[in-house]
């Protein structure tokens, strides 16, 4: 592919968001990974340029990472995206590349930062894979590109339309959370998790709580909820005055719980992922192909009500996003990964979830059906025992859960999912409403 | 009328007083996901009209609010 001049490109320093995910990459694989079901199979040449014309409209698609921690930049490269082809993967195969996806090894510093894989399942149906490093794309820019990516592979769109690069991030934060300020700021919000750290650490420390393994595998379960349960969900949240986001994550602790930790009543570390792209000034176009989100890390108690509990993040969440502590969390997690990683001593949390919101993916483009997408992400060694990626689609609530295999079996994963949707599914006592 | 208490609500559950109809929810207010579950909550308690999950990232501003209250199917 030739570069063109008129095109943007992506030659800047790292954000720390960027640069915690790409060193992790040193450790084990963390990776994105969107599996959609395709109908009919698309023909490789036309797969081939479609692919063609999105990486020259996202400049993330056209650089590769250069240089050592803390000190790395995009650079720009040439190669056309990655594809491979598995010809007659078989019927009733879809996702059972998705585990081996996970655990690609990408080459960061030779980019591409995408690799696709195109797998036939017969019936005149195909998967496509698309894998990204984690640094590089979040949730709202990653649907975008599949969305683009969908419409070009049905020959619409007309010329390439290059979308903006994602800027530094922290240029377009607010002024109290920049410069030296910002940093000092950082730091505090850096000693209170360390703080809450050790606090869990003396807590749990005979709680046998899973280590590390390096033998582990990210293995992929997906549970949808038929419409009818999505709108009795969404109206209990309603009536609960909580975002889907903190019902789920109270409903998968209380049965992770449960399955894992067999019902002790202990703190709990889970993650949440703050989107920054309509937080930052200006706010960010939802084509930069780009990582604009912080983590969260919250201890919470569970208790035993799930509702409860639910209103409990909810507001804890809360406060922490209208104070502001997205842009810290954003700052801080770069020296919370190297604490993390190079002790190796310390699982990050037990649970992280990700409720997206709806995916704005069609069912149709073209002669083409996409009847099924799922959207996962890596477990990296040390991160948590359970990954839900939660995104609405035609009404259906969909859940990617990850897991490890070193840390329970394909059953208990499936019983903690059955049991959090059967605990959603109750709905708040109307009297315990607020 | 909708718009009087719309902008009520808007204004009850940020906690700030003087929102005008044109203000964006989260760019000019600072609304975050919480704050506008519990608008449309409020809508839904005080007219009756059901704001689909996937219509909330729709309502950018108060006047959308109105707009759909108005609307109210």
């Amino acid at each position: 592919m030739s570069r063109d001049l008129a095109l943007p490109v992506l030659e800047r320093r790292l954000g720390a968001f960027e640069e915690a995910m790409v060193l992790t990459q040193e450790y084990s694989p963390f990776n994105v990974v969107v599996a959609l079901r395709l109908r009919p199979a698309p023909p490789v040449g036309a797969l081939r340029q479609a692919l063609d014309v999105v990486q020259r409209e996202q400049p993330a698609l056209r650089c590769a990472v250069a240089g050592r921690t803390g000190r790395r930049r995009f650079v720009p490269v040439s190669a056309p995206l990655p594809l491979s082809v598995d010809e007659a993967a078989g019927a009733a195969s879809f996702l059972a590349a998705a585990e081996e996806e996970l655990a690609r090894r990408l080459p960061l510093a030779e980019g591409p930062l995408l690799h696709v894989r195109l797998r036939r399942l017969g019936e005149g149906e195909a998967e496509l894979l698309l894998t990204f490093p984690h640094a590089i794309v979040d949730a709202a820019s990653g649907i975008a590109l599949v969305e683009g990516l969908l419409r070009r592979l049905a020959g619409e769109g007309g010329d390439p339309a290059p979308a903006p690069p994602l800027p530094f991030l922290p240029a377009r934060f607010p002024a109290r959370f920049r410069g030296p300020l910002g940093r000092l700021r950082a730091l505090a919000a850096l000693a209170r998790g360390l703080g809450s750290e050790l606090g869990f650490q003396l807590r749990t420390r005979r709680a046998g709580l899973p280590g590390i393994d390096r033998r582990a595998r990210s293995r992929v379960l997906v549970l949808e909820l038929d419409e009818a349960a999505t709108a009795a969900l969404v109206g209990a949240t309603r009536r609960a005055r909580v975002t889907l986001n903190s019902a789920l994550c109270a409903a998968f602790l209380l049965a992770a719980r449960r399955h894992l930790r067999g019902g002790k009543q202990l703190p709990a570390r889970l993650f949440t992922m703050a989107d920054l792209r309509r937080w930052v000034e200006p706010p960010l176009d939802a084509r930069a192909l780009g990582a604009g989100w912080a983590m969260m890390r919250f201890v919470v108690e569970p208790g035993e009500d799930v509702w409860a509990l639910a209103r409990s993040i909810n507001g804890m969440v809360g406060d922490r996003l209208r104070r502001g502590e997205k842009y810290l969390a954003y700052q801080t997690i770069l020296p919370m990964m190297r604490v993390g990683l190079g002790g190796r001593r310390f699982r990050m949390g037990e649970l992280a979830v990700s409720h997206v919101g709806p995916a704005p993916i069609a069912t149709r483009y073209g002669a083409y059906e996409v009847p099924e997408l799922q959207v996962l992400v890596s477990n990296i060694d040390l991160g948590p025992e359970y990954i839900v990626q939660s995104r609405l689609r035609g009404g259906r609530l969909a859940w990617g859960i990850v897991y490890l295999d070193t840390d329970m079996s394909r059953e208990l994963a499936e019983a903690v999912a059955t049991e959090a949707a059967a605990l959603l599914a109750a709905g708040p006592p109307s009297q315990e409403v607020p | 009328m909708s718009a009087t208490e719309v902008l009520s609500i808007v204004e009850t559950t940020l906690g700030r007083r003087g929102i005008r109809l044109e203000d964006r929810l989260i760019q000019d207010l600072g609304a975050e996901s919480m704050d506008v579950v519990a608008i449309a909550a409020a809508l839904e308690d005080r007219f009756g009209v059901r704001l689909a999950e996937e219509e909330l990232p729709t309502l950018e501003r108060v006047a959308d609010l109105v707009a759909r209250v108005e609307r109210r199917s």
